[in-house]
């Protein structure tokens, strides 16, 4: 968070240094791709390399309709000016080609500049993961897509298709090769120095270790869209997937609060009761965004990647497995043993139909204690020194005698 | 100074071998590549190392007068394990313990015996410090990054106090001359106890990996045995047991 505040302080003017030639016709991303998050919206993506150094992303609609955008990996500032928001968009490769990240700040109308931050990340289970961070000052809230690769190419129209198809082989290959690469300390640092927004950085680590971390999609969200049919059930079995029913207060939540504490961020308010809701509250799903602009969906109708950029995505925070009140451990009962009072049960458990009363007769069996005994034995050395009184062992014939040299 | 026996080895060697083979299984959960997903919060050491004790003063002036003693005869390996647990980003409680033993041979340096033999004796000093105190860091053991992140640093000195108690046992074993009759006796002379100890230390970690580090330390151990009682072995005399001690060990962060 201090990198972002940096950040914001320098104006992002630092946060990307223009890349050395960084030939990007066969990243992983290249091919054409379907939602996996059962998000309705850019449902299937087709990723286009222009030249070598830009991405058309295209993405179709259910109906058919088409928008297209180019991501300009160049690492240099690409002006923004749609309507009434105005500013810049970076994009970059990582130094290993593991990664895409976006860095961009808008202004719309009257609303303070809001800073977006984002990664495209392959999962070890070879979907494509967005990323994305939004906010204002300080990247605050972090929703995702999920993509993953399409299973036939015959659903996307022929010109996609003979675009992306001399790529995709090499593409692929990339991705393979990448999947048993998770992000590591010097891509975190990568990271890191490059001011990505740390909601962004939490869910990078998140999708390369699902075994460890959920991307939590704060089931009550994901549960309206489920019941809606919004949500394909699908998605959630995604091993970066867990709804629980219900919203709770994640490892992520906790440390955003710290921040809101400490820096008194404009916009940090805790939605729901018990912080259930947090800052990831689900007024940020739709056009509400999270931050009570009414209408303020992100950009104000700019979407961000030269209109790409959904702005819907499912907004999720990080928590590591297992730690889900549902999943812990023991007590289940609520009850204990108490020092003094013998067993106690739970105040959840009072209410149960099987009680103990006394002993009628008095065969109940006695136990008794066995005893047991020990021995220990201790030894101690008595001598003397410069006196032959008390010394033991000594031949009484041996005498000392002066060294001859 | 002798070489310990395999089964004294064994027990240090025991300790690294923990350290070192639970290293990966710990790498296992818990971190990423380079990187654990939190900081730390304690760390355990096996270490090993060379104990020099001041051997001056004391039943030491005695021994090193008399014997064919010197201060370096009382130096010998040792090994300990210390267990921290992290207060603060710099800070760390640090809970150890070591044991460090010599053996030495040796002989009156002007006297023999009727048979024109030497007369000899064995020389042990054990000391057994147990001991709780702060450790500071003088640069941040990590980084976090983000929130579920944290890359260690990989080079980070440290400054370390501490107090405790030392468990210690000085014993001569063999023929000694009685100063009176010039008499020969054989005789185990022991003085032992318990008495506190201040430990000061400097050292730095070298991350090898993401769980564990490589520790050196040097420490000093200020501490001294009660003089015997009046009828006790070595009676009147004090055993210096203050010393520096260099250790290498392995960290295991928890």
């Amino acid at each position: 968070m201090r990198t972002l505040l940096a950040a914001a302080a320098l104006g992002g003017s630092a946060l990307f240094t223009p890349l050395s030639a960084q030939d990007v016709r066969g990243v992983p991303w290249v091919g054409c791709w379907r939602a996996s998050d059962g998000i309705a919206a850019q449902s299937r993506v087709c990723v286009i390399p222009t030249g070598e150094r830009d991405l058309r992303i295209i993405s179709i609609e259910a109906d058919g309709k088409t928008t297209e955008s180019t991501l300009h990996l160049n690492g240099e500032r690409t002006p923004v000016d749609a309507g009434e928001c105005t500013g810049w968009e970076q994009a970059r490769l990582t130094k290993d080609g593991d990664r895409i990240l976006i860095d961009a700040q808008l202004k719309c109308g009257d609303s303070p500049p809001q800073r977006r931050s984002s990664a495209f990340v392959i999962t070890p289970a070879g979907y494509w993961l967005q990323v994305n961070g939004a906010g204002i000052a300080m990247i605050a809230s972090a929703q995702i897509r999920v993509y993953s690769p399409a299973e036939s190419y015959a659903e996307f129209p022929v010109e996609f298709r003979a675009a992306v198809a001399p790529h995709v082989a090499e593409a692929e290959h990339a991705r393979l090769t990448m999947l048993d690469r998770p992000v590591s300390a010097t891509d975190l640092l990568e990271l890191e120095s490059l001011g990505v927004a740390t909601p962004v950085i939490d869910l990078v680590v998140a999708a390369s270790y699902p075994k460890t971390f959920v991307i939590d999609a704060q089931g009550a969200a994901a549960n309206a869209q489920l019941a809606a049919g919004e949500v394909d059930v699908n998605a959630l079995r995604n091993p970066f997937y867990m709804s629980n029913g219900f919203p709770m207060l994640s490892y992520y939540d906790l440390a955003m609060l710290e921040n809101c504490m400490r820096f008194g961020m404009y916009s940090c308010r805790l939605n729901g009761s018990q912080f259930g809701y947090s800052m990831f509250g689900y007024q940020g799903f739709g056009n509400n965004g999270m931050y009570g602009y009414n209408g303020y969906n992100g950009y104000n109708g700019y979407n961000g990647f030269g209109g790409y950029w959904p702005g819907t995505g499912l907004p999720v925070v990080v928590r590591p497995v297992n730690t889900a009140p549902s999943d812990r451990p023991g007590n289940a009962g609520g009850g204990r043993a108490v020092r003094g009072q013998g067993y106690t049960a739970g105040t959840s458990s009072t209410s149960g139909t099987r009680s103990a009363s006394p002993r009628s007769d008095n065969s109940a069996t006695t136990r008794s204690s066995g005893s047991s005994g020990s021995s220990s034995s201790g030894s101690s050395s008595s001598g003397s020194t410069g006196s032959t009184g008390s010394s033991s062992g000594s031949s009484g014939t041996r005498t000392a005698q002066p060294r001859t040299p | 100074m002798v070489i310990r026996t395999p089964a004294r080895l064994a027990v240090p060697a025991l300790a690294l071998a923990l350290v070192a083979f639970a290293a990966p299984l710990f790498a296992q959960q818990g971190s990423g590549d380079g990187f654990l997903f939190r900081a730390p919060r304690a760390s355990l050491t096996a270490h090993g190392g060379f104990a020099q004790p001041m051997a001056s003063g004391g039943v030491f002036s005695l021994a090193t007068s008399e014997l064919t003693l010197g201060r370096s005869d009382f130096g010998s390996g040792h090994f300990g394990l210390d267990l921290t647990v992290a207060f603060a980003p710099r800070y760390e409680l640090v809970f150890g313990f070591d044991r460090s033993s010599s053996s030495s041979r040796s002989e009156y340096r002007e006297w023999v015996d009727n048979d024109n033999l030497p007369i000899e004796q064995r020389t042990r000093l054990q000391r057994t410090p147990f001991t709780a105190g702060v450790r500071y860091y003088l640069a941040d053991r990590g980084r976090q990054i983000g929130s579920v992140a944290w890359v260690p640093a990989r080079f980070t000195p440290f400054v370390s106090a501490g107090v405790g108690v030392m468990k210690y046992k000085y014993e001569q074993d063999g023929d000694f001359i009685d100063t009176q009759s010039l008499v020969v006796f054989s005789d185990r002379l022991t003085s032992s106890g318990w008495t506190r100890v201040l430990q000061a230390g400097a050292g730095a970690q070298w991350s090898l990996n993401q769980r564990v580090n490589l520790t050196g330390e040097v420490r000093y151990q200020h501490a001294n045995g009660e003089g015997d009682e009046p009828f006790g072995d070595f009676s009147g005399y004090k055993v210096n047991l203050s010393g520096v001690s260099t250790l290498i060990g392995l960290t295991l962060r928890l």
